[in-house]
């Protein structure tokens, strides 16, 4: 039989309806895990045993007494940009190391009234913005190669859920910062619509970009957990009060007769040729579910990415202008960035902006004749720590270059756009595909990439270091 | 001495057509007779519809005979030639746009005509809304009251034209001021309106975040009316408010006066002409007398609001306009000089701006709490003469006569101008701010003013007249 740790929060939740387990053993589980890979793998940031364990008993009692939520007993993590009321909130960095908040994020709230066990803070780039090695608390290591990076900045997220510390993450996502370390650690992760997701208590970094969503290793616990922490909040005046589907309920039905978007262009530009076959595979697997493939155009998308650099560029500077006088306190990559961005001009930023609805209409023109938009998630696999170079196959390039390009449209469009592991490239390395929908139709995504995975096994390839411990 | 038809309020038209005394033609041909007796000094109108205006009357006579009057039907208007008219031309007060002829109307400018209003003229403008009183392709307008002196502006032709008795209303645009400055200095009654409260689909931008549209009449009651038809969702404007539109006639008379008016003490009174603040000084006895208890109140950060308004107007500006200002000694002085300065404006200085909105919308609802409305002279000075407006003169205009406006743009609430006076001969004026979407709460204590006092009665010579010889 598997160890606790090792089963997603669906197979959980059915042990403990079963009575089988009991929250306050996966939590042991879970913790054990914790102790026995995080040495390497630095994705977690504080410890929440206590307040996780007070949980996991009060949902031992709630699956005895019947009165058990959607999420009762199942351990998460929250990416350490989220505040949590008595427990450290350092933001990645050592401006906010000591920064207790005094209440919990809208989301943290949610997760714990649907049952779930807040058990770590995890790792995260600076302020969701810095290098990948965290200067003040290091670097996030790739289960699956730890001389590799997580990606980030929800480094910590995907690190922890890849290395089956426990089995679903919230992480941020501002362009590209859920699924790129979703795609690099061979897991699945939900940029939400803008707003569904209300992001009270969570740092910004770019509020006309900035996304929090869930990560995990099925799109069935994605939707579990958006399930739990979707819906409006008056304090975020972004997240408007728009009805919530059953996301999970909506999952399991055929898509067949669905029809599948492929960009002509952007998208498949610039990768390397395993992540492009791996495409080539998942559609072939869409088709035989009954999709059909059709080839759209989207005008105007090559010039998004820059666009969503000069916004974040610009928003990012201005959040943090109160800190700006203790520049040498930040994460050198932080702080690099947040000195250029004094150059960029308010006509930047405004002509960023404005670029939104051209992108917008382009995409919102071809998801009238499809029902999701398919792309690789990112254009390689996890690049090497201390290196950071992308390598496309025909060229090695720094690794932003190209990092992005494939998240950051659906940030400036705020469309919702899953990540799911697509196989693994000749370096035994996860890659991975991106499926993007209509604003507010986050089902659309999760109802093919679902399919996709019950006909799949690849979201269920664990790295070696999970075998090995 | 018996009164020209265009010398009556809207509202006594609609009278004297229901009664049958006089009709749309009556009225329409006495306002030709004015435009032509006048505008050759004033220049106010850019584009008169005089035989279409004549036909359009003759429609609205049938109308009146036959019991189908709609609630404007049959009264002239003018709009400030930056709003869309189809088939009509629209120069934007610039040379740039002296022959385009636009194929949709604006919003507001349909809901008129839709009501019964008949557009019989285009009226002048500073070129794009901000490019100061001597427009170099159209000239300058000249105040009725002492053709001398500006009318003010931006809405320099919707001012003057209706001072002049050319017709009863007007509609202006404003985005620091450019509807209650020419009120003031013409005598009107000008609102602008709660931001968003009046749809601008079809108004030439100048600064979408401080724009707004609203009526420029000679009473508080045809503001009142011309709002309970221009006001109102349209999905053609993202910025366009859902709420409901209240009755703003029928809250003329609605309640009983009284409650408190905060006086704005400090920078609002800084700066302002003795002549003013004596005038201004009566007005708020007339107040007191009505039965309002007048209280001081302070904003303490109006400075910086007017600071920051500026910082979202010039990047704003340049962002819409940045193909009409490419050569900038093609355009008018004051926008020219407005936009030089725009492209060392950074994204962080824009930001800081826009962020500190929220921050004064808090402080201006500090100093409204417990008040029906707030009171502050509606300029620091009359109209100043046209030949004091160049060079240094015109900067040092414009951060005087934007002062006591522009922070009401940057919050967003409403703000109307009253004429209180007259001195050495042209008008003083009073203004009002509320919360947003106490519009109607303002017209209906600019109306019980206007009930007491004779102040909006007073014609310029040249419309008592009725022309020059």
């Amino acid at each position: 039989m598997s160890e606790l740790w090792e089963l997603d929060a669906l197979e959980l939740r059915e042990l403990f309806a079963a009575g089988t387990a009991s929250p306050t053993e996966a939590l042991d589980s879970c913790l054990t895990r914790i102790a026995a890979v995080d040495g390497e793998v630095n994705a977690v940031l504080t410890l929440c045993e206590e307040r996780a364990r007070a949980d996991a008993g009060v949902s031992d009692a709630r699956w005895a007494d019947g009165t058990a939520r959607p999420m009762e007993g199942i351990p998460f993590g929250l990416k350490d940009i989220i505040s949590t009321a008595g427990i450290a909130t350092t933001g990645g960095s050592s401006i906010y190391a000591d920064f207790v908040p005094d209440e919990d994020a809208c989301l943290t709230s949610r997760l714990s009234e649907a049952g779930g066990v807040l058990i770590a803070k995890l790792m995260t780039y600076e302020f969701a913005f810095g290098g990948e090695v965290n200067t003040h608390y290091g670097a996030m290591r790739n289960p699956h190669d730890l001389s590799r990076t997580t990606g980030g900045s929800s480094g910590g997220s995907g690190g922890a859920i890849a290395a089956r510390e426990m089995p679903l993450a919230i992480g941020t996502d501002t362009g590209g910062s859920i699924r790129l370390p979703a795609a690099y650690c061979g897991i699945t992760g939900l940029k939400p619509t803008y707003g569904r997701v209300p992001r009270h208590g969570v740092m910004g970094l770019s509020w006309t970009l900035d996304h929090a969503g869930p990560m995990a290793r099925s799109v069935a616990d994605v939707a579990l957990m958006l399930d739990a922490i979707a819906g409006g909040d008056p304090r975020d005046p972004h997240a408007p009060d728009i009805a919530v589907p059953d996301h999970l309920g909506g999952l399991g039905g055929s898509i067949a007769g669905m029809r599948i978007g492929v960009p002509t262009t952007w998208f498949f530009e610039r990768l390397h040729p395993d992540v492009r076959q791996a495409c080539d595979d998942a559609l072939e697997v869409l088709v035989s579910l009954g999709c059909e493939v059709v080839p759209v155009e989207l005008p105007g998308i090559e010039l998004a990415e820059r666009a969503g650099w000069t916004i974040m560029a610009a928003e990012s500077a201005s959040y943090h202008e109160g800190t700006f006088d203790r520049l040498d306190e930040y994460d050198e990559r932080f702080a690099e960035r947040l000195v250029s961005s004094q150059f960029v001009t308010a006509l930047d930023y405004l002509a960023a902006q404005r670029y939104r609805s051209v992108v917008q209409e382009s995409m919102g023109r071809a998801l009238s004749s499809v029902d999701v938009l398919f792309t690789p998630g990112t254009p390689t696999t996890a690049p090497r720590l201390g290196v950071m170079e992308a390598d496309l196959g025909d060229e090695i390039v720094p690794w932003l270059e190209v990092a992005a390009r494939c998240t950051f449209p659906f940030n400036l469009t705020g469309m919702p756009a899953l990540v799911l592991p697509s196989g693994l490239d000749r370096h035994g390395l996860p890659m991975s595909i991106q499926l993007a929908a209509r604003p507010f139709d986050d089902l659309a995504c999760l109802r093919v990439g679902h399919a996709f995975q019950t006909a799949t096994e690849h979201h269920r390839v664990a790295p070696a270091l999970a075998a090995s411990v | 001495m018996t009164t020209e038809p265009c010398d009556l309020t809207a509202g006594e038209m609609i009278d004297g057509y229901r009664s049958g005394s006089f009709s749309p033609v009556d009225v329409v041909e006495s306002c030709l007779r004015r435009i032509d007796a006048t505008d050759g000094l004033i220049n106010a109108v850019r584009h008169l519809r005089g035989d279409d205006a004549l036909a359009e009357a003759a429609l609205s006579t049938d109308r009146w005979a036959q019991g189908t009057a709609r609630p404007l039907e049959g009264v002239p208007f003018g709009l400030k030639d930056i709003i869309a008219t189809a088939g009509v031309p629209t120069t934007g007060g610039s040379a740039l746009y002296e022959d385009w002829v636009p194929t949709e109307s604006a919003a507001h400018a349909d809901r008129l005509v839709e009501a019964g209003g008949v557009l019989i003229a285009k009226l002048e403008t500073f070129e794009f809304a901000c490019g100061g009183p001597e427009n170099k392709t159209f000239g300058a307008v000249r105040n009725p009251w002492d053709p001398a002196r500006t009318t003010g502006g931006s809405s320099s032709g919707s001012g003057a034209a209706v001072a002049a008795g050319m017709m009863p209303m007007a509609i202006g645009t404003d985005t620091g001021g450019s509807i209650r400055i020419p009120a003031a200095y013409c005598g009107l009654t000008g609102l602008k309106p709660t931001y968003g409260r009046v749809p601008r689909h079809g108004v030439m931008g100048l600064s979408w975040t401080l724009d707004h549209a609203g009526p420029m009449t000679r009473t508080a009651a045809d503001a009142a009316l011309m709002m309970s038809v221009i006001a109102g969702h349209d999905a053609r404007d993202a910025y366009a408010s859902k709420r409901p539109v209240p009755d703003y006639v029928g809250a003329l008379d609605a309640s009983s006066p009284g409650g408190r008016i905060g006086r704005l003490r400090g920078w609002f009174e800084q700066d302002v002409d003795p002549e003013v603040l004596d005038r201004y000084e009566t007005a708020l006895s007339d107040l007191r007398s009505l039965g309002y208890e007048v209280v001081d109140v302070d904003v303490p950060d109006a400075g910086i609001a007017a600071v920051a308004a500026w910082q979202v107007c010039y990047p704003e500006t340049l962002s819409l306009h940045a193909a009409n200002f490419s050569v900038l000694d093609d355009r008018d002085e004051m926008g020219a000089g407005l936009l030089a300065a725009t492209p060392f404006v950074s994204a962080a200085d824009y930001l800081r701006a826009l962020r500190y909105r929220t921050v004064f919308q808090r402080s201006l609802g500090t100093a409204l709490a417990g008040k029906v409305a707030l009171a502050l002279p509606g300029t620091a000075s009359p109209a100043p003469r046209l030949a004091d407006l160049t060079g240094p003169g015109l900067g040092n205009w414009l951060a005087t006569a934007v002062r006591q406006h522009i922070p009401f743009n940057y919050a967003g609430v409403p703000a109307l101008c009253v004429p209180s006076g007259l001195i050495d001969g042209v008008p003083a004026s009073l203004q009002l701010v509320g919360m947003p979407h106490d519009d109607a709460a303002l017209l209906a204590i600019a109306h019980r003013y206007q009930g007491i006092t004779e102040h909006h009665l007073a014609r310029p010579s040249l419309a008592v007249a009725g022309g020059v010889s």
